[in-house]
């Protein structure tokens, strides 16, 4: 290309004044260009400083962030050096957001139609009539069905995929000549993703902008950009075309993005192989314990080779209708049965509303059923009515769930996280406890000095090795995993999935495994179960639904993984 | 909504027979003989004692003495008397405007410069401003009203004559300015701290962030974006002041001999004037009850989120 470039970076460093005169630098002399009308993307995992980056771009860096050196050159001048005016004048304008959380990034008050009024009469693109028309128009284009009306509601009315169309919409609303995309779909369904992301593609090719996208997952980058730009710790450590780096991954860390992230290596065979070997061994662990489990009275249940039974299980809601005397019936889960075997993973994988927590919550324990019945190795768990037997299944049946910042008291240590079921249960004596959680901390690779500490002072993937090291505390048959991935980067969540596989070849365990991303179902579960609207649509083994998806559905959400088509280097 | 209204209007009701009936038989064990306070501790014939103990069912059953006062209070009885044989309805009503005006005054001080002075500190969180709102509001929080009143009384009323020092029986809205002021001035202090917080909290919000994104000037993004987004709690607060302004009244208007509520209520209570009482506190309970209803429905308002079915 001989053209001169839309936006140039060189040599930038951002950084955040953490002290007095301590400067925490998030960006460290990263070069990048885009010429009018292509997309690049940068690819990194959390604290890579790609979000940073891309805010620096249009000036709108959060606290104390500002740029400490470099140039951001767009159109041939440095915008880094320019007045506040010079800044808004071009935000919106020559330089568009689209950002990452869709719940978070709309005024909850304002109608949506007047958010993006906004931008068009802030950037005098419109006014008055004219600009309402233009909103509706602009929806449309987002792929708004039914823009009209839709312009009169409120953000609450809409649900995430509509919102991230109303954003894109906005961010496009006055024709900007590049537009920031950041992370636009992490937060939705895999499904909504691949919508959003065609839109988005085709949008920007026919009014020729140019896309710097931002996304932790390599697969959607490749798939989505031309160019990628791979970012770690502050720094760009390879650049170039998409094909060439996925196929040739030069740096240590790509490498690792490459043969690791879910996307990519759910296509590999060797994936399917590794879950083989680990099935092997769990199964055969597994009917060891049944055998014990079988002769003895003490224990609970009865050691049958399917540790639990569903059958028929329905939900129904009783919703509030239209009028207040009025109520409406709701099934969030609707005549489900399936099987899990001992020592294997059944995998529940279905969009966000088809029901599958309820599901997992039902088989907790945690939800009555309205009809249906959940089996637990040969007991009704209906049918147990003391406290005592209660307490029994619960240690047999472990969650972990999605969101590893929530699900951690912050004002508990790790130590009394892990410590506290076991006290529940009346476990051992206090030195037996506390060796227990050491053994347990080494079984999900921790150190042992994060006893004493805090959830706020843990990563999010060593925050999701805490929950998963409380689960197992109780020794537990079952764990059941309500999308324990899913809030995590690509790489976090293949070292959590190779830590699960390792934890049930070893102990023989049976995983429920729920998730809204196919990717990383090929990786840990044997049985598939694919719902839609609260019924189960599919049900087969891992396999037969990646080779031979029976389903128009199963094939949608196939398709929706990321990078699936891009041809891969050994 | 009109639904959401009737039910909270039919949930008074209980809540109206249930204040009653406690603060009718809290009144009833205060120790003390009625008789005596309504003669004036004066020796009284056995004869007339028995007749004033007819007048006022105090022979009878205690839940029917309850019961009497009931038929009084929803029958709207102008005959229906305290214990120094005055009217309790035309008693109420001479009382409640000019506590009403008081509560009111109050009220506006309170968010006025509540709402100002706290969003002034929140979009500059941490600057000079900030900090000096910051101590001068734990000071005046700290301070009880009856030393900040008589302060206040004797600087403006007394040293420097720019207010009247008492309220006159035939007060006016200026006689009450510096009653209301001194009513507010905690209030103030925790709206100006819960709008500073709100407004600080707002100005980091994504959809803040999205705003500046789009090109609207700094103006514009706070006045459309922040303020509104920031009231929605203030609002709460500030409504349901007006209740307990009413009833914290009971010191500001005895530092100001404001012939009030406040005032009435006392003089009820030290006699032992069981209907006068019960009534006046029934006043300032269903005050209490209509403002949250208000400040409910104005929550919808605010925020279209919430919708009342």
């Amino acid at each position: 290309m001989t053209e001169t470039p839309l936006l140039e970076i060189k040599d930038l460093r951002v950084g955040f004044r953490t002290g007095k005169k301590k400067v925490l630098t998030a960006v460290d002399g990263a070069s990048l260009s885009i010429y009018p009308g292509q997309t690049i993307a940068i690819v990194g995992e959390s604290g890579s400083g790609k979000s940073t980056l891309a805010h620096s771009v249009i000036d709108l860096l959060p606290g104390s962030g500002h740029v400490m050196g470099g140039e951001i050159l767009f159109e041939g001048r440095d915008i880094s050096q320019v007045d506040r005016k010079a800044v808004l004048a071009l935000r919106g304008s020559s330089i568009g957001l689209v950002p990452q959380d869709p719940m978070s990034n709309l005024n909850p008050l304002w109608k949506v139609g007047r958010q993006i009024k906004e931008a068009l009469v802030a950037n005098g693109v419109a006014s008055g009539d004219a600009a309402d028309k233009r909103v509706v128009e602009l929806l449309e284009e987002a792929g708004l069905p039914d823009a009209e009306r839709r312009a009169r509601q409120y953000p609450h009315e809409f649900s995430g995929g509509m919102r991230q169309r109303a954003l894109i919409a906005m961010g496009l609303a006055a024709r900007p000549k590049l537009l920031i995309a950041d992370e636009p779909t992490s937060a939705l369904d895999v499904t909504v993703q691949k919508q959003i992301l065609d839109h988005l593609d085709q949008l920007t090719d026919t009014l020729g902008v140019a896309v710097m996208l931002i996304t932790h997952d390599l697969g959607l980058a490749a798939e989505r950009a031309d160019h990628l730009v791979v970012m770690y710790r502050g720094r760009v450590v390879e650049s170039g075309p998409a094909r060439d780096i996925l196929q040739h991954p030069e740096h240590p860390y790509t490498k690792r993005l490459v043969s690791n992230a879910p996307s990519l290596a759910s296509q590999r065979l060797s994936s399917v192989r590794a879950r083989e070997e680990v099935r092997e061994q769990a199964v055969q662990t597994a009917a060891e314990i049944a055998e014990e489990i079988a002769h003895s009275d003490t224990e609970f249940g009865e050691g049958r080779k399917d540790v639990i039974v569903v059958e028929n299980l329905t939900k129904i809601f009783t919703l509030r209708g239209a009028k207040p005397w009025q109520k409406v019936d709701f099934a969030a889960v609707d005549d489900v049965s399936f099987r899990l075997r001992r020592g294997t993973t059944t995998a529940i994988v279905g969009e966000s509303g088809s029901g599958k927590s309820t599901v997992a919550r039902m088989v907790l324990d945690l939800l009555p059923p309205t009809s249906g019945n959940v089996i637990f190795d040969g007991r009704n768990i209906r049918e147990l009515t003391s406290k005592a037997e209660r307490l029994k299944l619960r240690r047999q049946m472990q969650p972990v769930f999605q969101n590893p910042y929530a699900s951690l008291d912050p004002l508990y240590s790790i130590y009394q996280s892990i410590e506290e079921p076991l006290q529940l249960h009346g476990v051992g004596t206090k030195k037996e406890r506390e060796a227990k959680v050491r053994d347990l901390l080494d079984k999900v690779s921790l150190p042992t000095t994060v006893m004493s500490r805090y959830p706020g002072e843990l990563s999010g993937g060593q925050r999701q090795r805490v929950a998963i090291a409380r689960a197992l505390a109780l020794d537990p048959e079952v764990v059941i995993c309500d999308e324990a991935v899913s809030a995590l980067d690509v790489l976090v969540q293949a070292q959590i999935l190779e830590l699960l596989n390792d934890l049930q070849a070893e102990l023989g365990l049976s995983y429920l495994f729920i998730t809204h991303d196919l990717a990383v179902v090929r990786q840990i579960a044997d049985d598939v179960l694919v719902m839609q609207d609260g019924k189960v649509v599919e049900a087969a083994p891992v396999s037969e639904v990646f080779d031979n998806p029976q389903k128009d559905y199963t094939r949608k959400l196939l398709d929706a993984i990321p990078g699936a088509t891009i041809e891969l280097g050994a | 909504m009109w639904w959401y209204v009737a039910k909270r209007l039919l949930q008074a009701i209980p809540v109206f027979l249930g204040a009653t009936l406690i603060i009718f038989f809290l009144t009833k064990l205060r120790p003390g003989d009625p008789i005596l306070g309504l003669i004036g501790n004066k020796p009284v014939s056995p004869e007339v004692r028995e007749a004033l103990r007819d007048q006022f069912h105090l022979n009878d059953f205690i839940g029917l003495q309850w019961l009497y006062f009931l038929k009084d209070v929803v029958t709207f009885n102008p005959d229906f008397v305290g214990l120094d044989g005055q009217p309790v309805f035309q008693k109420i009503g001479n009382a409640l405007p000019v506590t009403g005006t008081l509560a009111l005054l109050a009220l506006a001080m309170d968010a006025v410069i509540g709402i100002v002075v706290g969003t002034i500190a929140g979009l500059r969180r941490n600057g000079w401003f900030d900090s000096v709102t910051l101590v001068i509001s734990l000071i005046l929080l700290s301070i009880p009203i009856f030393v900040v009143g008589f302060v206040l009384q004797f600087l403006f009323g007394v040293k420097w004559g720019i207010f009247a020092a008492t309220v006159p029986v035939d007060w006016n809205v200026t006689d009450l300015l510096l009653p209301a002021f001194v009513l507010a001035i905690a209030n103030i202090a925790t709206t100006t701290r819960l709008t500073r917080t709100s407004v600080a909290n707002n100005m980091s919000a994504d959809h803040v962030r999205t705003a500046r994104a789009k090109g609207l000037s700094g103006g514009v993004v706070i006045r459309n974006h922040v303020l509104r987004n920031s009231l929605v709690p203030v609002v709460t607060y500030i409504g349901i002041n007006l209740g307990s302004l009413m009833a914290g009244a009971i010191i500001t208007e005895g530092i100001f001999n404001v012939q009030g509520i406040g005032n009435l209520a006392f003089g009820a209570v030290s006699r032992g004037d069981t209907p006068l009482t019960v009534s006046v506190v029934s006043v300032m309970v269903m005050l209490y009850v209509f403002m949250s209803l208000i400040v409910d429905l104005l929550y919808a308002v605010l925020d279209p989120r919430i919708r009342y079915v």
